[in-house]
């Protein structure tokens, strides 16, 4: 115990120090973490049965109902886990109840919820009221993470409803602190929270409630159609190859590969960011030395491993707009198959997905959907790496597929652009940009919306296309909370209006 | 003799049939007397009821069909062995095609030919995860055409791949019967993709066609697994890479388990326009149908497209390797092929050691690690002193053939060890190399080995050595080159762009006199060889010329010296990727190299680059194009080398070849930068 706790855990301290001071990147984090995970390993048969006490704390975490995705929670696990606590992590999905009872079962100091989605930032609220209603609130602080929380949003919003304690963890070093002060509070040394502090917030958050109230009440309801935006009308239609659908598999590696966003994958999911201060490695040493060459390595390796399995299926739908509805025709133009009902934007341009196409009066129009996977197999290979505790691995691999799963949408916007053929020759492909950059800037003709995002937030809209398309075909299932599996699956309505582009409809 | 077969298909497509087992499935044979105890030996049929399996055939040709495969799906050595009959494969097979054969006279007329495929099923072995060995298996299918043509087929079909290095066995065997019958057998090659989208070892549908291509097949195309419509994709990219003419036979849909056992849902007039689609917007030529396709598929394929002529195609050809999962080009836009010279035993210790140890996966380590550093191709050199080569060879090429996906260039001299190497692999590959020091006469290692390269439609790297010895001059170099190029051109049949010449590296830093030319010369003769020989490609070993230097030299000299020779055309490069500066990264203090470099050898100083599109310190990375490898602009000087500006930062530039991973990434920036920045 003495190792681990005097030797170990302090090197897990500098660790953290070191990435909180921006001086080490993700992915040595996780190395350093399979090295105390291996060590505790070694060092566990040596260890007394009096030692096992659930080390400095308990905190079961879980990623909230209607969400699959895991990778935030599980390097809060990781970190935790390989700082002394004990972390009861009950996986994805998971509802109040099987929370609570996990907490209780467990005699948790603390309960950590996660979750990416903006929906989840909702359940989590949820979450906090059921914990009240059921007079629980008081017996566990929760800690809550993940990508579409913001501080704010916690600490005011949330804070100001909820009765026990909430607090909001940036990043899994974050999670680590407040566990801190959770369990130093529990041990009566220090408070976890500061009154002069929340008094300011509480201050802070009435006066943008009221300015919230006011902007409100004087804009119009986003479902309000009685405007158009400026959207050009009358542009030229293209015509489609077939009406229809049709599923592709086989697309080489190579190809959609090409398109990967490398500034997204480095930088956004495997945690490369440049030393700040310090003479340690910039971003694009880190990119040399480390990007590259474990890209090279995962894509050789995922190959022969044989775990992408790249398919699209997408079609061509005749179309047309009716106020802020998109009404789709089956392929024969006979009949209404579906109709999206998009919000319109409250103020400025007062756009809508919608104005992008024909009313029914100017002719049809034509509408692309499309939906990709790089496969279930990679899903069930990430998840292999987290437990055989290949945190590296497994932050790397997950990152790589998620990006790979948006080159291959990428690639096949490309390809839907080539076979939209214009009424003067050409195709709607021949104003692409020449270079990635260009591409991944969306300086094409038309745009690509996918389902949540702020032109198009309605997630059951996701129901439609899943159905459309009969995404079954190439193994994409629909959850309940209308997300796709597996997590390396994205949709997306591909509009071909020269003037689209991503705007927020609020 | 003109073929039939192939002249009909010049004019016309042609209709095949569809599946042959269902239909015999629906007769009423008994176990015994008609299958002789063999329940399920279809081929068995062809001795005890070829009444019934002519049905079937001439129910096809009444349908519309122009040609009917042989009953001899299964007549190979994993099929028969399974029964303990693999001494019948010839007997099968001749009376299977025999049978065809006169149901096809029957209905042929003068205005009207009908054709007999041979065909030749895939067996139950897949020889890349060593299910079989290779040379048992070639030698069965050889027996299997064999029999297929002397019962008079008029074409043979290797059908329903799985394993690129099953295909191959077949193909080689079908080449080697149709040699030794002395007639010109036509040969159509499917290969099945499954759902997956990738053939069932994981192959892309390129690295399919790049290693069949070169083994002489006449068609290429698909068939079984899946229906048409998931074939779609695999086939438009066959219609815009293969020369030679396409063919394809798909199930009638995905099959749907029902509590009949499978059903097919595709209808006839559903699989016609299916089939529609692809003759006329990807120029297939030859049509049919495999599991779940019957006569009255046929009928309405037939009535359909009976006397189309496929669309025209112009197939961009782009010449490589590949490995079982997909295509290598050579040609690396702006850039040059790298391959990796850690798995040599005698250029890596470690390497070495691990292989006399018997650590393979220690070996694999270090392929994989190649492909990590950035090398697109892999050197696998075995040979060691008192080895048994071949052996290791096996050993190596077997695990190296799925654990990475870098195609390999099989390094020695012996023809044994190379084909054992050239056994064990299903994709394309390179032997490295052919010479001319004991000559081309017969006996000599050049006149073993080219039958093997050919054999196996490998690429071959031509040392520029003849028999007065390693050609030292420029002049020499070119002399021995050419010979080299014209003998495997001409005597061979390579296509230039399949031979990669090697000009020979020389250590200059021996302090010799006589060696203080040697980097020029090869330079000068690489440069002269791609002016007489457009699309010719090189390689070299680049580590060479620093033999001696401590490391920190080495790595600056090698550096150079590869700029310098890629400057004048060389096009891959045996070298440790990873090790390789861009010029922009040699700092200014060991610029004296570069200088000395220039006494010595270097030709154009550092002058070269000013003001030349060749000049491009161009700082930002561009892709391939996504479509694939075309439709990018090609030019080299497009990546933004703005007429040689020097504000671009050192960190952000990197050479394309060393720092992207293997085939198809393919980003364009420049090779070089301006050594004046």
């Amino acid at each position: 115990m003495a190792i681990i706790n005097d030797i170990l855990l302090d090197g897990m301290k500098v660790v953290g120090e070191l990435f909180g001071s921006g001086q080490m990147q993700l992915p040595f984090v996780l190395q350093s973490a399979e090295v105390m995970k291996t060590a505790v390993a070694y060092l566990e048969p040596h260890m007394d049965k009096a030692d096992d006490d659930g080390g400095k704390g308990r905190i079961v975490l879980a990623t909230v109902r209607g969400d699959v995705h895991d990778i935030g929670k599980n390097l809060v696990d990781i970190i935790l886990s390989n700082n002394g606590y004990e972390v009861v992590n009950i996986g994805i999905k998971q509802p109040i109840n099987a929370i609570l009872d996990a907490a209780e079962q467990h005699h948790a100091d603390a309960i950590g919820m996660s979750g990416l989605l903006v929906k989840s930032t909702v359940i989590m609220k949820e979450n906090l009221q059921e914990m009240d209603a059921r007079g629980v609130s008081g017996r566990w602080p929760v800690l809550l993470g993940g990508a579409a929380l913001t501080r704010a949003y916690v600490e005011d919003d949330l804070r100001s409803m909820f009765t026990g304690q909430v607090h909001y963890a940036r990043d899994a070093f974050e999670g680590l602190s407040l566990m801190e002060r959770v369990m130093a509070a529990k041990r009566g040394e220090a408070p976890m929270v500061d009154p002069a502090r929340e008094a300011a917030l509480t201050a802070r958050r009435e006066r943008r409630e009221r300015q919230r109230a006011m902007v409100s009440q004087s804009l119009p309801e986003l479902s309000d159609d009685s405007v158009r935006s400026d959207v050009a009308t009358g542009v030229d239609v293209p015509a489609p190859p077939f009406f229809g659908t049709r599923v592709v598999r086989g697309i080489p590696l190579a190809d959609y590969a090409t398109l990967l966003d490398e500034r997204a994958t480095f930088l956004g999911q495997w945690g490369l960011r440049g030393s700040r201060g310090g003479g340690g490695p910039t971003y694009e040493e880190l990119v040399e030395t480390e990007g590259r060459p474990r890209l090279r390595y995962w894509l050789d390796r995922l190959i022969s491993d044989q775990v992408l399995e790249a398919a699209v299926v997408y079609g061509y739908f005749p179309a047309y707009s009716e106020g802020n509805d998109l009404v789709v025709l089956d392929e024969n133009a006979h009949a209404e198959r579906t109709r999206f009902t998009f919000p319109r934007q409250r103020q400025e341009r007062r756009l809508c997905l919608a104005d992008f196409f024909r009313p029914r009066s100017e002719g049809l129009d034509v509408v692309a959907l499309q939906l990709v996977t790089v496969g279930q197999p990679i899903s069930e290979y990430t998840a292999k790496l987290f437990a055989r505790n290949e945190y590296r691995d497994y932050l790397e691999v997950h990152g790589l597929s998620v990006q790979l799963t948006e080159a291959l949408a990428e690639y096949w916007h490309k390809r839907v652009r080539t076979e939209l053929t214009l009424p003067g020759g050409g195709t709607v492909a021949d104003s692409d940009p020449t270079d990635l950059a260009g591409l991944l800037r969306t300086d094409y003709r038309g745009c690509r919306y996918a389902f949540g995002y702020p032109a198009c937030p309605d997630l059951e809209d996701r129901a439609k296309v899943v159905d459309l398309l009969a995404a079954d075909r190439i193994g994409v299932q629909l959850s309940e909370e209308f997300q796709l599996v597996p997590e390396q699956a994205t949709d997306a309505i591909v509009v071909h209006h020269p003037d689209a582009n991503y705007f927020n409809a609020k | 003799m003109p073929n039939s077969l192939l002249d009909a298909l010049a004019d016309r497509i042609l209709i095949a049939d569809g599946a042959m087992g269902t239909m015999l499935q629906a007769a009423d044979l008994d176990v015994d007397d008609d299958f002789q105890g063999l329940e399920g030996c279809n081929e068995v049929l062809n001795v005890t009821r070829p009444d019934v399996v002519r049905g079937v055939h001439e129910a096809y040709f009444a349908a519309g069909s122009d040609c009917v495969e042989t009953n001899t799906f299964g007549a190979n050595l994993a099929a028969l062995g399974e029964y303990d009959i693999p001494h019948r494969i010839f007997e099968l097979s001749e009376a299977g095609a025999r049978i065809a054969r006169e149901a096809a006279d029957r209905f042929a007329t003068p205005q009207r030919p009908r054709f007999v495929l041979g065909s030749i099923g895939p067996g139950t072995k897949l020889p890349t995860l060593g299910h079989a060995p290779y040379p048992a298996l070639r030698d069965a299918y050889q027996q299997n055409a064999a029999g297929l043509i002397a019962g008079g087929a008029d074409a043979v079909i290797v059908e329903t791949c799985q394993d690129l290095l099953q295909t191959k066995a077949a193909v080689v065997g079908v080449r080697r019967a149709a040699a030794e019958a002395g007639r010109q057998v036509p040969l159509i090659c499917h290969v099945t993709v499954e759902t997956t989208g990738t053939m069932l070892l994981g192959s892309e549908i390129g690295a399919a066609l790049t290693a069949l291509e070169p083994l002489g097949v006449d068609l290429v195309g698909l068939n079984c697994a899946t229906g048409p419509a998931e074939m779609t994709e695999h086939l438009r990219y066959l219609s815009q890479h293969a020369r030679v003419p396409l063919s394809v036979m798909p199930n009638a849909g995905l099959p749907e388990l029902t509590a009949d056992g499978a059903h097919y849902p595709l209808t006839p007039d559903e699989l016609a326009e299916a089939l529609d689609r692809f003759v006329n917007e990807y120029g297939v030529s030859l049509i049919g149908g495999c599991c779940g396709t019957t006569p009255e598929h046929v009928r309405a394929v037939s009535r359909r497209l009976a006397g189309s002529q496929a669309a025209p195609r112009r197939p961009a050809t782009e010449a490589g390797v590949s490995s079982i999962y997909h295509h290598v080009p050579f040609a690396q836009d702006a850039s040059v092929l790298m391959v990796g010279e850690r798995t040599n035993a005698n250029g890596s210790k470690a390497f070495r050691d691990a292989m006399l140890a018997g650590d393979y996966q220690s070996c694999v380590e270090i392929a994989r690690g190649q492909a990590r550093d950035g090398s697109h191709l892999l050197d696998l050199c075995v040979d060691y002193v008192g080895r048994d080569g071949a052996q290791d060879m096996r050993e190596l090429a077997g695990r190296f053939a799925t654990a990475s996906t870098l195609p390999i260039m099989l390094d020695s001299t012996e023809p044994a060890v190379v084909e054992a190497g050239l056994e064990m692999l299903g994709g394309r590959c390179v032997v490295n190399s052919v010479n001319f020091e004991d000559g081309d006469g017969p006996g000599s290692r050049y006149a073993r080995m080219m039958p093997i390269v050919q054999e196996h439609g490998a690429g071959v790297v031509a040392l520029c050595i003849d028999e007065e010895g390693q050609a030292r001059t420029a002049e020499w170099k070119v002399r021995v080159a050419s010979r080299l190029i014209d003998d495997l051109t001409g005597r061979w049949g390579l296509p230039v762009s399949d031979i990669l010449v090697d000009c020979l590296t020389f250590p200059i830093s021996t302090g010799q006199e006589e060696t203080r030319r040697d980097g020029i010369e090869t330079i000068e003769a690489i440069r002269r060889i791609a002016a007489l020989y457009p699309g010719v490609n090189f390689t070299l070993g680049i580590s060479n010329v620093s033999f001696g230097l401590n490391a920190a030299a080495r790595q600056v000299l090698n550096s150079v010296f590869l700029n310098e020779c890629v400057e004048a055309g060389l096009t891959s490069a045996i070298v440790h990727a990873s090790k390789i500066l861009p010029m922009s990264k040699i700092p200014r203090s060991s610029g004296r190299s570069r200088s000395t470099w220039s006494t010595t050898g270097g030709v154009r100083g550092t002058t070269r680059c000013s003001g030349s599109s060749s000049c491009s310190r161009a700082s930002t990375w561009r892709p391939r194009g996504p479509t694939g490898r075309r439709s990018w602009p090609r030019s080299r000087s497009t990546s933004g080398s703005s007429g040689g500006s020097s504000t671009a930062s050192a960190t952000a530039w990197r050479p394309t070849w060393i720092s992207r991973w293997a085939s198809g990434r393919r980003w364009r920036s420049s090779t070089t930068s301006c050594s004046t920045a």
